[in-house]
């Protein structure tokens, strides 16, 4: 691995940690969404588009999975950091953007879901680990130590960033140096121009599992019609980008404002 | 200061600090005591401005019990308790378990309709409409997502801490105002109707976006299927990385196949 390569791989460990940290400890401000981190890593490595891009083909997977309480879901942006860290060498051999996404995209969202999930095991443990926080706390309270609440709640956050930091590094070599060899030499043998389908199916995984989880009344009738006039309006070749884009917005619109007149209050 | 509550009024500044402390509310979650240690560090500034001396151990030993709730909403409960230790009498025996009982309460209607509200209703339809303008070709498109989101969360957080230190009645109405219940499910329908649209977008095989993807209506009918198939298997409890980690499995045997 290229020295240039393994401080790409820092840099991309130490965002995806701080990034992560909104999703269970810091600010909420969806930050760890995977469209968000993906966006902004791409920004940190000046590949916007290809951040975005992964970013926004695993944000619907998780659409619904918050760590609300004491529950804890997959480390998502672990999952996104090492998907598209993974991406980068791949792009860096010689692959188009598309190439990688196809076949190399589905091996990294495997060997990420992997990272996420040692991350969220880690983050249980972590969060036993922080009953001994809280108690040192009580201590430092009982002792007048008031100072001691803002310290402990603060110094809470390292273990958090250092669990992140570390699981997104280890995953990302592993990869590099696991699953990248044999996948450049898979691809150079197979014709990947036809799969470009293949882009749509996590987003389509994703849009079964949002719908499922949301199950309002009617939803899968409004779902059905503003899919069918969004399929007609980008289908009109006459349309431009921005002309098109409008007016499935005012579809959309014009299907929300007909569902919550026909029936105001749901089930 | 001695051990009673000092006045009321609790200084803009006060405030200010107890509503950027909420931000922390969750930094040291634990399964024992949960925000236990993030509420208390939340309200210290009001707290120390109420107490000294042993009456301020004794209130923070005090808020070190149980306590959860949904960290956007957690600015109400804090002016709540504020407001309640302002209000009462450290002499009083049965002001301790009033307050833990306070937030109990507190802490489980804020936490349902929080998580309703925020988790279940605008995160996802802000993720959604971030994709929705991402295929539509705009690549800033995440800016929406965390602008929209945190711009609600910072407002409810110093929103929450004004009506809380005004007493439950001032949150009261302004629930009974703003019908949050209503808020969620106008936002989940919208979220469904966005998700319809991306889903047409998808299908139409036109998504040039998305690294010139070019498949063909046979393509369509295949994004479909897979709609339908997660939407059966997410009914039946199966996990979205579960879902996800099939779907890859899938594209790489597709892939391999031709």
């Amino acid at each position: 691995m290229s020295m240039p390569m393994l401080h790409l791989a820092l840099l991309m460990s130490a965002v995806g940690a701080l990034l992560s940290l909104d999703d269970n400890v810091l600010f909420r401000w969806m930050f760890a969404q995977p469209i968000v981190c993906g966006s902004i890593l791409g920004l940190a490595i000046g590949n916007l588009r290809l951040g975005a891009t992964v970013g926004a083909i695993l944000q619907l997977l998780w659409l619904f999975d918050v760590p609300a309480g004491g529950f804890i879901s997959i480390d998502y942006t672990c999952c996104t950091t090492i998907s598209l860290a993974l991406m980068l060498p791949l792009i860096h051999a010689g692959f188009s953007m598309k190439e990688a996404l196809v076949v190399g995209l589905p091996f990294f969202v495997l060997v990420g879901m992997l990272g996420g999930a040692l991350s969220s095991h880690l983050t249980k443990r972590l969060r036993r680990f922080n009953e001994m926080i809280v108690q040192r706390a009580v201590r430092g309270v009982e002792n007048g130590n008031i100072s001691s609440i803002w310290r402990n709640n603060t110094v809470a956050l390292l273990p958090m960033f250092a669990k992140a930091f570390i699981v997104i590094l280890v995953s990302i070599l592993a990869g590099i140096f696991i699953v990248f060899p044999p996948l450049r030499s898979l691809l150079r043998h197979f014709d990947i121009s036809v799969h470009g389908l293949w882009i749509a199916a996590l987003p389509a995984a994703g849009i079964g599992i949002g719908l499922s989880a949301l199950r309002e009344h009617h939803s899968i009738v409004f779902a059905g019609v503003s899919m069918i006039a969004a399929l007609v309006i980008v289908r009109i070749n006459s349309l431009s980008a921005p002309i098109a884009g409008v007016l499935v917005f005012l579809s959309c619109f014009v299907v929300f404002l007909a569902w919550l007149r026909l029936s105001p209050n749901g089930r | 200061m001695d051990d009673k509550p000092a006045a009321t009024h609790i200084p803009k500044r006060t405030r200010i600090a107890v509503a950027l402390r909420t931000f922390l509310l969750e930094a040291s979650w634990n399964n024992k005591g949960r925000q236990n240690l993030g509420i208390c560090f939340s309200i210290l500034p009001a707290l120390k401005r109420l107490y000294s001396g042993e009456g301020l151990k004794k209130a923070l030993k005090g808020h070190l019990s149980v306590f959860n709730t949904n960290p956007c909403f957690s600015g109400f409960i804090a002016g709540a308790i504020i407001e309640q230790e302002a209000h009462g009498r450290a002499d009083d025996p049965q002001a301790q378990p009033r307050m833990n009982r306070m937030k109990s309460m507190l802490g489980g209607t804020f936490g349902a309709l929080g998580d309703d509200l925020m988790w279940f209703s605008l995160k996802p339809l802000l993720g959604t409409l971030a994709v929705l303008l991402f295929l539509l070709g705009h690549e800033w498109a995440f800016i929406w997502m965390v602008g929209i989101f945190s711009a609600s969360s910072i407002m409810l957080r110093f929103l929450g801490v004004e009506l809380g230190l005004r007493g439950g009645l001032a949150v009261q109405q302004y629930l009974e105002k703003t019908k949050p219940k209503r808020i969620a499910v106008a936002l989940k329908r919208a979220t469904c109707v966005l998700l319809g649209a991306v889903a047409g977008i998808l299908l139409s095989a036109d998504m040039d976006s998305v690294a010139g993807y070019d498949g063909a209506w046979v393509g369509s009918f295949l994004a479909l299927s897979i709609i339908v198939a997660c939407f059966a298997l997410r009914s039946r409890n199966i996990s979205s990385e579960k879902i996800g980690a099939g779907i890859c499995a899938l594209v790489l045997i597709g892939v391999l196949l031709g």
